[in-house]
Formats: C-alpha cells, sequence, structure tokens
C-alpha cells in the first residue's frame, strides 16, 4: 500500500495529488489532479490524447449532469499513471480507464482508483492521504 | 511535447522537484492568472509564467521563445487556464464502439 499525502486548498475547496500519465516517449507527463468522490471515472484534458500512450480508445457522449441538452463528445481509454505526493511517495505504474473531454481540470475519480483506496481528508486540519493498492 | 530546452515528461519516480511548488503556486494564484492571461494554456517554471498560448503547444513555443539564450534544459509545469464552470458534473450518456489505435 502507498500512502499519498493530498494537498487541500479552500475556496474553492479541492484535494489534490500529483498524477503522472505514461507518453508516446516512454516519459511521464505531470498533472495536478483532484480528488473527485463524485466522478465515476477518472478524466483528463483532450489535448493529452496526442501525446500518451493509450488503448481500447472508444468515443463516448458526456452530458453535464441534470443538463441534457449539454452534451459532449469525449473519449474513454485505457491509460498508464503513477500517483505521487511531494514527499516522493510513488505508486507503480499501473493502467486505469479514463476519460478524455475538453476540460482543463485532471480529475481522480473511482473505478480503478478511488474504488481500490482509503480516503481520509481533514479540511479543519488542511491535511488528507489516500492510501492505495498500488 | 517538449522543445530543444523544455521537457514536459520525465522518467519514472525523477519528477523535478519544482513540480509540486509550482503546481500549488498556480493553484494558488490561479484567480491572478486569470485575470492577466485569460482562458489559456500557461508554462510555469520555479513561480514565474514563461510562456503563455492558446493551445498547450503554442505556451510551449512560447517558452522556448522567452527564454533566454544563456538558460539550459528546464523542466516546467504545464496548466489550462479556465473560468470556473458552475455545472463541471459529467456523466456517460452513450459510448460508440469506435477502435482508434
Amino acid at each position: 500500500m502507498t500512502r499519498l499525502h493530498l494537498r487541500t486548498y479552500i475556496a474553492p475547496g479541492a484535494a489534490e495529488l500529483f498524477c503522472n500519465v505514461l507518453r508516446q516517449d516512454g516519459s511521464y507527463e505531470r498533472l495536478a489532479a483532484t480528488v473527485d468522490t463524485g466522478a465515476q471515472i477518472s478524466m483528463l484534458p483532450d489535448d493529452l490524447l496526442d501525446l500518451v500512450v493509450y488503448r481500447e480508445y472508444t468515443t463516448i457522449t458526456i452530458e453535464q449532469a441534470g443538463i441534457a441538452q449539454q452534451a459532449f463528445q469525449g473519449a474513454e481509454a485505457l491509460v498508464t499513471i503513477t500517483l505521487e505526493d511531494e514527499f516522493g511517495n510513488i505508486t507503480e505504474p499501473f493502467e486505469i480507464q479514463t476519460w478524455f473531454a475538453d476540460t482543463n481540470r485532471s480529475l481522480v475519480g473511482f473505478l480503478g482508483v478511488l474504488d481500490r483506496a482509503v480516503l481520509h481528508i481533514d479540511m479543519p486540519q488542511r491535511s488528507g492521504w489516500l492510501e492505495i493498492d498500488a | 511535447m517538449d522543445t530543444p530546452r523544455i521537457r514536459m515528461g520525465h522518467p519514472y519516480g525523477q519528477t523535478p522537484p519544482n513540480v509540486y511548488g509550482d503546481f500549488d503556486w498556480i493553484r494558488r494564484h490561479e484567480k491572478e492568472l486569470l485575470a492577466q492571461y485569460g482562458e489559456c494554456s500557461i508554462i510555469v517554471y520555479k513561480e514565474q509564467v514563461i510562456g503563455v498560448g492558446p493551445t498547450y503547444a503554442a505556451a510551449l513555443e512560447n517558452a522556448e521563445q522567452n527564454l533566454p539564450p544563456e538558460v539550459g534544459e528546464v523542466t516546467p509545469v504545464h496548466e489550462r487556464l479556465r473560468y470556473p464552470n458552475p455545472f463541471s458534473r459529467v456523466r456517460l450518456t452513450q459510448r460508440k464502439e469506435e477502435s482508434k489505435k
């Protein structure tokens, strides 16, 4: 199990960690990702599709919850990531299913990540951690 | 996506030390950065914006041009600046089987 320190923010509130995505040249693209307990699946900006290694690509339609007219196109694929914190704790590379969409935020969601992790957030103390078997 | 002097990727376990502070600096200054640059891509290195552009590639190219000649390899971070969307929660409505790669 790897325990990763989360960075917590207020106004707007968020808990973040670092997500590295395997690129086509074998190195890792570095991203700051928000832990999103409302996300069934992780999400990355779609401009990364030209850069990262992915497989099992599928186009999808995503709608903003409760606003059926605001559907937009995205993609779903498997990518290899590592999660990391500022103290040098890092997971082994592992593969997750993710959505790629026209977004500026990288989100870490349930499928393949939070569904195998212990999450602790203490906002009064501005601290938190994610412990994951990876 | 790199330029001759800008490395946006790193080997496993070798994250450059500036990365953590630079992402934190962006998050703490996001409103000011949006007010100054608007919605765009920015390249940040050691708490300084070194490149701006409408896309990731354009911002990188701008950063490469802005680097002084005496500067060697740098390891900045990239951020996509956008005004917050109040309806950011999304859900899947359709999946189309299609193989691209």
